[in-house]
């Protein structure tokens, strides 16, 4: 605007206060180096296809008759990368367990390609994941082992326990959602009118970089720019440390490090899942084997977390009254989907919870 | 709206205001708002190529059907190969120069024309594969302009709400107060109000329906462009993504086959099968 209204002299100089500001924190940014991920030390123990097993080297703080004898495996989604559970030292779930004398197992689902478009909920749950169990069944001497699945990992974990139940002491669900038609549960609303047939058919794998901005435009306006803004912000203040942009910069590559979606895989998640509720309904066949939640009768602790705006605590919080667990726990973090697993509450509760649940149930 | 109240407000209304200032130069046709935000600058572009293989197919499918039609009259009996040859040529090169002088209105209306004429002679195949994508596309930029314009009432509503919180903060404070310290309270506080606005729609019926046709319709364009470059492919033998498919579901067929006789040989000797 070339004409002189009130106020734009002001306006002219708060934003060019603003944009000093700003152009500061850029030059700091640029002098940001790599950042390294992962701080726990594992060696990769089975692998098929492009699926890996890996068994964290357990903490040498704990004795060995201290630890909770049954191994935990833990089932991550087939979105985003599974370093989220150990991103660095200080923000590390499985370094939290490890440090309580879990004994754990993780599973990494690799980077599907094109030749894996046509990989199925059945590859996922009646093949890749067994054949995971029965390794670390074999490998601890245990016909049963503990389970831990995180939001669509959990999804497949209740599928895979409801399916063979007899194969886990414990049973743990992390943000995870059951009930997939509740009103707050905005991706679901969003993929209702989706002709998901006719995208896989066009898109055979379905891009990590696509799911990467339907979830940012979940809140665009945070997730497109206040968070950068604030970034800059930081990096002006000298109180603020160089960790803190190197946390900022691991997230980042988490976030947007995001494997692309076996077309098959996926078209059968958001039709009989989200879009068809099935899970919840008891409708789900897998290979052609229906997936009854009511068998699932071990013990069941379900975390969820109730500022989660992708699984909404709505979504989780059915779980307990859909199985025929007679030893069915909750906890309720304060805080969002990734909080769980970054926050610093997160680290001082969630290790904690688990294991503190998994050895009051461990095998005497 | 820029009324003076010496109380220090004034940059923040100024900036409400090029807020919507900018909103509206978007909300312009033929303003650079488009290409700013994201823009169909390439797609333009492409569509226009796409017009004029169009109608560089229909010139040549004309001068076939011309050539036909003398010679079935004997007026062609005196015309040479070459001859024909250099009014292809001409034909070609007057379609081409014909559509980087005439404006765009005009191309388009010539398009609209080709697109409703049935497709027909040596060119068919690829008149219609063409047409189909052209339409594909047409459909996806009518709707991704509907998705823009939510958009931007999104922003606009953002703006209306943004301006109410500060009067209601200023209010608080007795009327003596800005209502917001810095820019960066303003900015934070906008976000809010975005995010807010933004919410509301995005829950909607409407705004999922919308979101949805608009995804709908880049599946279709999508199969539209592979239709065209697949055609292509195979023009030069190479593979295509297609025979790929095939391939893949021979060997998971095959790989199945083979897990369901390895779960027969594990089951006879007595063995868990997963």
């Amino acid at each position: 605007m070339s004409e002189v209204t009130p106020g734009s002299a002001e306006l002219a100089a708060v934003t060019n206060d603003f944009m000093r500001r700003m152009s500061q924190g850029l030059a700091a940014l640029a002098n940001a180096g790599d950042v390294t991920i992962g701080s726990c030390a594992k060696d990769a123990v089975f692998t098929e296809e492009k699926v890996t097993l890996y068994r964290y080297r357990p903490s040498e703080v704990m004795a060995p008759e201290n630890r909770v004898r049954t191994p935990l495996l833990i089932c991550y989604a087939l979105v985003n990368r599974p370093y989220m559970m150990d991103l660095q030292a200080d923000r590390s779930l499985i370094r939290g367990l490890l440090q309580r004398g879990v004994d754990v197992y993780l599973i990494d689902w690799g980077y599907p390609d094109g030749a894996d478009r046509y990989l199925a909920l059945e590859d996922y749950v009646l093949r890749y994941l067994p054949h995971c169990v029965d390794f670390v069944r074999k490998a601890s001497g245990l016909d049963r082992i503990n389970l831990l699945g995180v939001c669509q990992g959990g999804s497949m974990s209740l599928c895979y326990a409801a399916l063979h139940p007899q194969r886990l002491r414990n049973l743990i669900t992390m943000v995870t959602p059951v009930d997939f038609h509740t009103p707050e549960n905005l991706l679901t609303k969003w993929a209702k009118h989706v002709d998901v047939d006719a995208l896989v058919a066009a898109s055979g794998n379905v891009s990590g970089d696509a799911l990467n901005a339907l979830f940012v435009s979940l809140m665009p306006f945070r997730l497109n720019s206040q968070k950068y803004v604030d970034l800059l912000h930081q990096l002006n203040d000298p109180k603020t440390s160089g960790a803190a942009l190197e946390n900022f910069l691991r997230m980042e590559k988490w976030i947007f490090d995001s494997p692309d979606q076996a077309g098959e895989m996926f078209r059968q998640f958001l039709t009989l899942f989200v879009q068809q509720n099935r899970l919840k309904h008891g409708t789900l066949e897998v290979g052609g084997r229906r997936v009854d939640l009511q068998q699932i009768t071990m013990p069941l602790l379900n975390i969820y977390a109730l500022q989660d705006h992708l699984v909404p605590p709505s979504s989780s919080k059915p779980l307990g009254e859909l199985t025929a667990s007679c030893d069915y726990s909750t906890h309720e973090f304060q805080g969002g989907h990734i909080g769980i697993y970054v926050s610093g509450t997160a680290q001082r509760q969630i290790p904690d919870r688990i294991a503190g649940w998994l050895r009051e149930r461990d095998v005497k | 709206m820029t009324e003076s109240k010496n109380d220090g407000s004034d940059w923040i209304q100024a900036w409400i205001e090029q807020q919507r200032e900018q909103l509206r130069r978007a909300g312009m046709p033929g303003a650079d708002a488009a290409g700013a935000a994201g823009g169909t600058g390439d797609s333009d572009q492409y569509r226009d190529l796409g017009m004029r293989w169009l109608e560089a197919g229909q010139a040549y499918l004309q001068g076939w059907q011309q050539f036909v039609q003398r010679s079935a009259s004997g007026s062609a009996a005196a015309e040479t190969p070459l001859k024909f040859g250099e009014e292809m040529l001409n034909a070609w090169q007057g379609t081409w120069a014909g559509a980087a002088a005439a404006g765009e209105g005009a191309t388009r209306q010539f398009a609209d024309l080709i697109s409703r004429l049935p497709a027909m002679g040596l060119a068919r195949e690829q008149t219609e594969a063409w047409r189909e994508l052209l339409a594909a596309q047409s459909e996806y930029q009518h709707l991704e302009q509907e998705l823009r314009t939510v958009w931007a009432k999104v922003q606009t509503d953002a703006l209306a709400l943004l301006e109410t919180a500060i009067r209601e903060r200023r209010e608080q404070h007795g009327g003596a107060a800005p209502g917001v310290e810095d820019y960066r309270e303003l900015y934070n506080l906008w976000v809010e109000c975005g995010e807010k606005v933004f919410a509301q729609v995005a829950h909607s019926e409407s705004y999922c329906k919308l979101q949805a046709q608009l995804g709908n319709a880049a599946i279709r364009l999508k199969v539209r462009q592979q239709g065209v470059l697949e055609r292509a492919l195979k023009h030069f033998d190479l593979p295509t993504r297609s025979e790929l498919n095939t391939v893949h579901k021979q060997i998971r067929e095959l790989r199945e086959r083979i897990a369901t006789l390895e779960a027969q040989l594990a089951a006879g000797r007595g063995e868990e099968t997963p």
